[in-house]
């Protein structure tokens, strides 16, 4: 297992409701990105585009359920700008 | 202040040499991480050495009597956009975008505009030709701002000026006293901080501090009432016709309990105009004297010594007792811990001077020890005690790392006990990186704490935590004398004496005496911290850097980590590939999250026209 640049909480994260993505600043500039989608399939490393640093997400995996229909619900959406 | 022009003159009336060194450099070299293409140096490339770099020709007047002593812009020559002939004050920067304050108090800036972090609409003078060509810039991607000129990005540095006013038209615009006011006199730019994406620039004289940037934590302290209205439609707004010659905002937007003015429906509404942040009214008036930001939040110190915070307080970094953080994320219920408005940071002893991490805030006190609000997860707050060192900091990473942030607050966790440095002398500058901290002292001895897992702290600790990742005690850093290190200009009128210091590894003043090391070693002058590499400046004008170097931003070209401080230099042969010859000395020095700038110490001059040609 890679090492983690960071653990960083859902709450710290932003989220871009435009992609669906939810993001938070890399060291380099850049962002570490994780999607909706891969919260929802229980993923919680996001990655930085520009460089090697990973950092793994905590959140409530509850937060991330599926309903009965295949929707998503988030409980846990947290900074939308 | 006139220091540099006089200078110009003596140059060009024959009256004084200068080596011919800085008849070809750059005011401002830059390195490291550039996908914003917050270098300045035309491209959005990574740097791995010093490139200089790239000015835009003034965009016109700025208000006087501060107009930048810019340099004749000649498209055609290949070094007329390397020469803004200024000196430096203060080389800064954030995530993406950078900020270098002249002597003269003029503010330079480059890099993303995504969230208006450079003040300004549109930049100025945009499509002027850089080197015959259109300056590339990348259109904003879909995300959370609403980036109202399409150009996001500027790879050139471009001063940042606040429009002319003219008179007849502004009195439409403006009330009197909003025009006759001090601000109008003329801004002097006394000091600026940037944080991810935001910038707090201090107007001295005044003690006043305008921001602009993104303020989805409230880094901007600009009231909570405003921010529903900001985010209903930020559509491009074509310039007000008052304002000229560039598109920077007026400064004057709010009243005095922060709210818009009657005009001020528009300017709410486009996310890049200036803010001035509102302070309380209270007794002494508060006079801002430093301003420092965090990731997500911003700090200013007054002239008494008072401390006054905002932005976002997740992790305690505004200290105990800010209550009044806060805004419920409207899905979850939850407290989002942000405070709009600056308030005063509660239980501090009297400070001189400020420092923001990536989640905690530093301070100076007036009796030269350190304290820290906010996150301890890397050892920030310094070593607890004595002994047990590692347990405590395992037990407070667990802490964190478990605890909801809210079980967090107002705890153990948001606030160290003072610091005790190992060194007795007094302390000259406390700069802080996300997670790593340094303090340089009068003597020039340099001391860091924190995060060491990427070489940040300049030496190798022998304790970390359990997971490698930071230091248990304040360790010294040393800039090791050798041959290659030492510039080939010689500073005029400096011994080359030697400093006999210590090998600190574990601490008390009276032990940093007795344990003389033999090595020899140079004191610093200054001290800059990036995201998670350091800089320090070394009184014979070499470069120092150590810690994270994935862009190259400590100047390894491999990019591997710096463990050990290694020199940077800076050479006008840089460009050309070429191995050895001059290299000059540096005399301003700042770091960005992941890059750095350097200024030679000695204010480059407009080259001579065989060399423009």
């Amino acid at each position: 297992m890679a090492s983690f640049y960071d653990e960083i909480e859902i709450e710290d994260l932003e989220f871009d409701e435009a992609n669906k993505l939810y993001h938070y600043p890399c060291p380099c500039g850049d962002r570490f990105e994780i999607t909706e989608e891969e919260l929802f399939d229980g993923e919680d490393i996001a990655r930085c585009p520009s460089c090697s640093l990973i950092i793994r997400v905590i959140y409530e995996p509850e937060d991330f359920q599926r309903d009965d229909d295949g929707g998503t619900i988030s409980l846990s959406d947290p900074i939308s700008v | 202040m006139n220091t540099h022009l006089n200078v110009c003159d003596a140059i060009a009336f024959g009256q004084l040499k200068v080596p011919r060194l800085y008849l070809t450099m750059s005011s401002l070299w830059a390195l490291g991480s550039n996908s914003g293409g917050q270098l300045g140096l035309g491209t959005e490339d990574d740097a791995h050495s010093p490139q200089p770099c790239r000015f835009h020709p003034s965009p016109g007047p700025t208000p006087s009597p501060h107009r930048a002593p810019t340099g004749r812009f000649d498209p055609s020559s290949p070094h007329a956009n390397t020469h803004l002939a200024t000196p430096w004050r203060k080389l800064t920067g954030g995530g993406n975008h950078a900020v270098a304050l002249a002597e003269n108090g003029q503010v330079y800036s480059c890099g993303s505009n995504q969230d208006g972090q450079l003040g300004m609409t549109k930049p100025p003078n945009m499509l002027s030709p850089l080197s015959g060509s259109t300056i590339p810039t990348t259109s904003t991607n879909s995300s959370s701002s609403s980036s109202s000129s399409g150009q996001s990005t500027i790879p050139a540095w471009v001063p940042f000026c606040f429009p002319v006013l003219d008179p007849p038209l502004a009195s439409s615009e403006a009330t009197k006293e909003q025009i006759c006011g001090p601000e109008w006199a003329g801004f002097t730019w006394t000091d600026v901080a940037c944080g991810w994406n935001h910038t707090l620039l201090l107007a001295g004289i005044v003690g006043k501090v305008y921001s602009f940037g993104h303020n989805g934590f409230g880094q901007l302290g600009r009231p909570s009432e405003t921010l529903a209205r900001e985010t209903k439609g930020c559509q491009p707004r074509p310039s007000p016709t008052t304002v000229r010659p560039c598109e920077g905002r007026l400064p004057v937007n709010e009243d005095t309990n922060g709210n818009d003015n009657d005009n001020g429906e528009d300017k709410i509404n486009d996310p890049t105009e200036v803010w001035r942040v509102n302070f309380p009214s209270v007794s002494p008036e508060v006079h801002i004297v430093q301003v420092a930001a965090g990731l997500r939040h911003s700090l200013a110190l007054d002239s008494v010594g008072r401390v006054w915070g905002w932005g976002i307080h997740r992790h305690g970094q505004l200290g105990p007792g800010m209550s009044e953080a806060g805004g419920v994320n409207p899905t979850t219920g939850r407290n989002r811990f942000i405070s709009h408005l600056p308030r005063q940071l509660q239980q501090l002893p009297p400070i001189r001077q400020i420092a923001g991490g990536q989640h905690h805030s530093a301070f100076l006190t007036q009796t030269d020890r350190v304290l820290v609000f906010g996150s301890n997860k890397y050892g920030q707050h310094g070593p607890p005690t004595t002994s047990s060192v590692m347990t405590d900091l395992a037990t407070a990473t667990a802490t964190i790392t478990t605890t909801t942030p809210a079980a967090v607050i107002g705890t153990v966790a948001t606030i160290s006990p003072c610091i005790e440095l190992p060194h007795d002398a007094p302390v000259a500058k406390l700069v802080s990186g996300w997670s790593h901290l340094a303090v340089l002292h009068t003597d020039g001895q340099v001391f860091t704490w924190g995060r060491s897992d990427r070489g940040q702290l300049g030496w190798e600790p022998s304790e970390t935590n359990n997971q490698g990742q930071f230091s248990a005690i304040i360790g010294q850093v040393h800039f090791p004398v050798t041959p290659s290190s030492l510039p080939t200009t010689t500073p005029a009128g400096v011994q080359s004496t030697t400093i006999t210091t210590t090998a600190l590894t574990t601490i008390t003043g009276s032990e940093i005496r007795k344990a003389a090391h033999q090595t020899p070693q140079l004191t610093a002058i200054d001290l800059s911290c990036g995201s998670e590499h350091t800089l320090a400046l070394a009184w014979d004008g070499s470069c120092w850097a150590w810690g994270w170097n994935e862009h190259g931003n400590c100047g390894e070209e491999t990019c591997t980590d710096v463990k050990c401080p290694r020199v940077i230099r800076i050479s006008p042969d840089a460009s050309t590939g070429e191995e050895g010859g001059d290299w000059a000395k540096v005399g301003r020095i700042g770091c960005g999250y992941g890059f750095t700038l350097l200024a030679p110490d000695q204010p480059p001059l407009l080259p001579p026209p065989s060399v423009a040609t």
